[in-house]
């Protein structure tokens, strides 16, 4: 696996601080899963999370989470020590499907503080509104330039994946952003 | 911006996500071994151009990444509506498709 991306805790100066943090964190064991209905209700008894069959939601369960990216496709997110592959390959022997390990592909940000979601729809023309996009809603998007995988994880947190060539380029679009954040 | 409606995410999303993907509902030459030149020129080649409601096929690549039927009308680039591939023209009611 290749060295995680360098990042560090970025915080605004002043009274920003509080306001929002852009944080680099480690990607996590990640799988693509591809396949029909029935296969992806397999895969997800193996992996103990149910694969969501609504569009753009993610389920989470023990460190375990499952993203809905399209019709046929879920995002696999475990914890970095997680050695589920093994046994995901086991249950699904049997089936067609594909199942693609991702996990060097990705940076992941977290997102957190009040202002997020006018944050990130400085670069995201997408309703980041609590009704429409509301916690574990989950998307491929376009940040500024750039294909992103953002997904609400709370309230007032965001966890946004980009290629990691990327990072840096997405790390500094919102930090310059950031400075046009109104003043409390 | 247009608002266009992913039948797929069955919301509607902004249209830097969506790429346009020629006209839609063409149907290929069932033997294509036995069509004539004119045929497959026809097939190939041949486009409508229309003032107003057209069929075309869009992608939401940065999205779900799927393919999907559009009815835009070409004058006032309105999204009338849109559906799944494969699926039957839907019937066309005052929605905007957004």
């Amino acid at each position: 696996m290749v060295e995680p991306v360098p990042s560090t805790r970025f915080t605004l100066g002043n009274n920003r601080a509080e306001r929002v943090s852009i944080l680099g964190i480690a990607p996590g064991r990640q799988f693509v899963f591809r396949g029909p209905r029935e296969v992806a209700d397999q895969c997800g008894a193996a992996f103990g999370v149910d694969l969501p069959a609504s569009p753009c939601r993610a389920n989470r369960q023990d460190g375990r989470a499952a993203l809905r990216l399209g019709p046929d496709e879920w995002l696999l997110i475990a914890l970095p020590d997680d050695a589920v592959l093994a046994s995901l390959r086991h249950s699904l022997s049997r089936f067609a499907h594909a199942l693609v390990d991702v996990s060097s592909s990705d940076a992941v940000f977290e997102i957190r503080g009040p202002s997020t979601a006018l944050l990130l729809n400085a670069a995201i023309p997408l309703d980041l509104s609590p009704k429409t996009f509301p916690v574990d809603a989950c998307t491929r998007t376009i940040l500024a330039k750039v294909g992103v995988l953002l997904w609400r994880t709370e309230q007032e947190c965001f966890r946004l994946q980009v290629a990691r060539s990327f990072a840096a380029y997405v790390h500094d679009v919102l930090a310059e952003a950031a400075w046009g954040l109104p003043d409390a | 911006m247009l608002l266009i409606r992913c039948p797929y995410c069955e919301t509607a999303r902004p249209e830097v996500e969506f790429r346009h993907g020629g006209e839609a509902l063409m149907e290929r030459p069932r033997d294509p071994s036995r069509a004539s030149d004119a045929e497959w020129i026809d097939y190939l080649y041949m486009r409508r151009n229309p003032k107003g409601p057209h069929a075309e096929r869009w992608r939401h690549v940065h999205g779900c990444g799927r393919f999907f039927n559009c009815l835009r009308d070409t004058v006032s680039d309105r999204i009338v509506v849109t559906w799944r591939a494969g699926e039957p023209v839907p019937e066309v009611t005052d929605g905007d498709g957004a």
